[in-house]
């Protein structure tokens, strides 16, 4: 049981379902209590130990049903009741190749096999006395695999697919197009072919008991396609999707900013938002005590026993939580149009965290976007942005010129200000004293310029005009650049 | 040992009986929900859309199991004074006063400082034990002998500090209270916590929990739900009022009507003796179930279909 619950937990962390030991070890309990017969009601139970929101939840349900299709739920029992028996495994057989069977059919010691099915069947049902059947009639099943799969030998079966697994290299599928290849190598390299051989042969043959047997070894190769396809399936889900998804979190986190496409932004939007929430949770967490407020009674008395009980000296206490005010000026002009939708993105990640995020997009003319934001999904008010102010011709000066006009005089020593964009000004004027002035006012000033550092100085770029007002200018074009300004500032901020 | 009968919890099906009895359906989930957490003895988070009877269950639970229901709510700025402990201040100074009295004798025939310091030590403090504190809810259920239900609700408006400092609650049953020392619960407290979700909780205290999701229920469950709760409606009628309750959440409202106010608007028929339904009476109970202008609005507008949709389930 551990075994196969131990896997079905990594295949959840594979789908984003957070799993914590202690969370499995109550799965464990969970599965002593309601047992293993009722299936829906051990996923109503999993589903209470395991996953902790509802998206959480529907992943759960998902992968549940992947992973714990019938066979594989009757295998856990078997695992779970120690009972290894050759039985279960034809019963297994039976419900995976869709034939059913009908009532009497349980791993109770193995008299499992194939019963009614086939009214001209002169084989006995038992699967050790079909062995010695076969034996008595002279026939003799030259193919490992088929006598194996005859005699229901599950133990060496298992053996011999783990084998395979391993001569194969099946830990190194990694896409889910490999499963159909993997699949037919493993099954090859268990003896396929032989069997393969015989069961034709043997479907040929004029005897009536011989072609019965090649039927039954038919029957026996779809049992063994469903097991080994089971087998690398759920190899699949533990080894490969995690590498994937590293794989897919790597290149993400490395691309250019300016090669990331509309379609790839819930990937990005998830870095964008961990990074937006460890800021605001360290600004979130500066509280101070002041002198006014609720009277501390507890610190106040505490202090006071030394003067007999009367009430000296006071103490008082005010939580005073400090929300950033940041205000982001971002770029959207032809210079930078392909940024313009991931700083827009970021802008828009950062504005669903902090409260108090003003928005302010450009090309000439500045305007506030803020309300863009709140009232619409990313996509749209990213179109919506582009659409409206995306693309002119960049005038700085005109730019800074308007945002002192719209809200210089909420600027206080608190607000953060960050200027996304690449200061390629087109030769305007640069009316860098209007910075200074906006830049004296708040309490920090940040560039991010998506442009490489060598560029900064080059053509119709002000840098140079810009960089002595701001705080911090730095590089970026990629989310790593992102991750390190954000660490950055926090380590400012405190 | 259980403080209440074990019979009660010992399956599903019981359970799930037990609170049909007592006019609360619970869907399976939900069910085997409790059964773990009596079982395991572990708390219940409890998450979901507004007034889909998450604080509902807790009280069911607390009428079910025949124990006291112990309730916390939280808010923007709760803190340990008044959801732990808080001291009895005034008391605390009567003491110091009486024992300024008693100073006297205590110290007779001491002689020089250190004896007295060490006579001062001798003496019981008490200054800060169990006698001065004012338990509030949390330190209640601890200390109460024969169990009890403890609601923490809405923990999601409570504040991130308050959240970890629930921590040594929720996993050990146990509270750490500075002056006195560790406080263990008497009898191990079934504890509910309902959120909203106006904010991720952190991980910490998601793993010290089951989780349930209780989401809306289908048309079945609904239908089974106002049957218990209005036993007065029709049955035909009743078929007719979910199925449009439940056409009216496909649409994209601002608040989605939930199950007290299908129960609310069930009631509200009833009242009206309303055999079926019809646009006209529709339009205007339409506040019993949609509290939004916007939203009484834009169903206005799809009356039409939407009463076609509930009158096809009849039929």
């Amino acid at each position: 049981m551990h075994k196969t619950l131990t896997e079905f937990v990594a295949a959840l962390r594979n789908s984003d379902v957070r799993v914590s030991t202690s969370e499995t070890i109550d799965a464990v309990k969970v599965i002593q209590l309601v047992g293993l017969e009722d299936k829906d009601l051990l996923r109503d139970a999993l589903s209470i130990v395991l996953p902790k929101s509802d998206v959480e939840k529907d992943s759960f349900d998902n992968c549940f049903e992947n992973f714990f299709s019938f066979a594989r739920l009757s295998e856990f029992k078997a695992e779970n009741e120690e009972d290894e028996e050759e039985g279960d495994l034809f019963s297994d057989e039976e419900e995976g190749s869709g034939r059913g069977q009908g009532e009497g059919q349980g791993e109770s010691g193995g008299s499992g096999g194939f019963g009614g099915e086939q009214e001209s069947d002169a084989l006995p049902d038992d699967f050790t006395q079909l062995e010695q059947y076969v034996k008595d009639q002279g026939i003799d099943v030259q193919s490992r695999l088929a006598k194996m799969l005859l005699r229901g030998d599950r133990a060496n079966l298992t053996i011999a697919m783990a084998e395979a697994a391993k001569a194969i290299n099946l830990n190194k599928i990694s896409f889910f197009t490999q499963k159909g290849i993997y699949t037919r190598k493993m099954m090859v390299h268990m003896g396929l072919e032989e069997l393969e051989a015989e069961m034709y042969q043997l479907e040929e043959s004029e005897v009536f008991i011989e072609r019965q047997i090649g039927k039954r070894i038919r029957q026996a190769r779809e049992y063994l396609r469903v097991e080994v396809r089971d087998y690398v399936e759920r190899q699949f889900l533990t080894v490969a999707d995690a590498e994937g998804k590293e794989l897919r979190d790597e290149v993400t986190r490395n691309i250019k900013l300016t090669n990331i496409e509309l379609r790839g932004f819930s990937n990005i939007q998830a870095v964008v938002r961990k990074m937006a929430k460890r800021l605001t949770a360290v600004h979130s967490r500066r509280k101070k005590k002041f002198n006014r407020g609720i009277l501390d009674v507890r610190k106040t008395i505490r202090k006071n026993v030394a003067f007999d009980g009367i009430l000296f000296e006071t103490h008082w206490k005010q939580v005073k939580i400090d929300r950033p005010k940041v205000m982001v000026i971002c770029d959207v002009s032809k210079s930078v149009r392909e940024v313009a939708r991931f700083l827009l993105m970021f802008l828009y990640s950062l504005n669903e965290i902090l409260p108090n995020v003003r928005a302010f997009a450009f090309s000439a003319r500045l305007s506030e976007v803020t309300d863009v934001f709140n009232s619409n999904t990313l996509e749209k008010a990213v179109e919506e942005i582009l659409d409206n102010y995306g693309f002119g011709s960049t005038d700085y000066g005109t730019a800074f010129q308007d945002f002192k006009d719209i809200c210089y005089d909420k600027i206080d020593n608190k607000t953060t200000i960050l200027i996304l964009g690449d200061s390629r000004n087109n030769y305007n004027d640069t009316k860098s004293e209007i910075l200074e002035e906006i830049s004296k006012r708040a309490r920090q000033v940040i560039w991010l310029n998506p442009e490489p550092r060598t560029h900064w100085r080059a053509g119709d770029a002000e840098m140079r005009a810009y960089a002595p007002y701001c705080t911090m200018v730095e590089e970026c074009n990629s989310l790593n650049h992102l991750e390190r300004v954000v660490n950055q500032l926090m380590t400012r901020a405190n | 040992m259980k403080p209440y009968d074990d019979k009660k919890i010992a399956s599903v099906e019981t359970l799930k009986k037990g609170y049909d009895d007592l006019g609360y359906i619970c869907s399976p989930s939900i069910a085997t929900a409790i059964y773990l957490a009596c079982q395991l003895d572990k708390p219940m988070l409890i998450e979901g859309p507004p007034g889909v009877g998450k604080t509902e269950l807790a009280k069911a639970t607390a009428a079910y199991l025949d124990l006291p229901l112990i309730r916390l709510q939280c808010y923007e700025g709760l803190d340990e004074s008044k959801a732990l402990y808080e001291w009895k201040y005034g008391k605390q100074l009567l003491y110091t006063q009486v024992l300024k009295e008693k100073l006297h004798d205590v110290l007779k025939g001491a002689e020089g400082l250190s004896e007295s310091v060490e006579r001062l030590h001798e003496f019981g403090d008490i200054f800060y034990s169990e006698e001065f504190l004012e338990p509030r809810p949390l330190l209640k259920a601890l200390n109460s002998e024969n169990g009890c239900v403890m609601l923490i609700d809405e923990v999601d408006k409570s504040d991130q500090e308050f959240e970890s400092f629930l921590l040594e609650m929720l996993s050990d049953y146990q509270i750490s209270i500075p002056e006195i020392g560790t406080v263990k619960a008497k009898s191990t407290p079934i504890v509910f916590l309902t959120s909203n979700n106006t904010r991720e909780l952190s991980d910490a205290l998601k793993r010290r929990c089951l989780h349930l999701y209780i989401p809306f229920p289908d048309a079945a469950l609904e239908q089974e739900i106002i049957a218990s709760r209005v036993p007065g409606v029709s049955e035909s009628l009743r078929k007719e009022l979910v199925s449009f309750i439940q056409a009216l959440r496909d649409l994209d409202l601002k608040k989605q009507p939930a199950v007290s106010e299908t129960i609310d608007w069930a009631r509200t028929l009833m009242l009206l003796h309303t055999e079926t339904l019809d646009a006209e009476l529709i339009r205007n109970t339409l506040n019993v179930i949609l509290k939004h202008e916007e939203d009484i609005r834009s169903a206005d507008d799809q009356l039409g279909s939407l009463l076609g949709k509930a009158e096809k389930a009849v039929r």
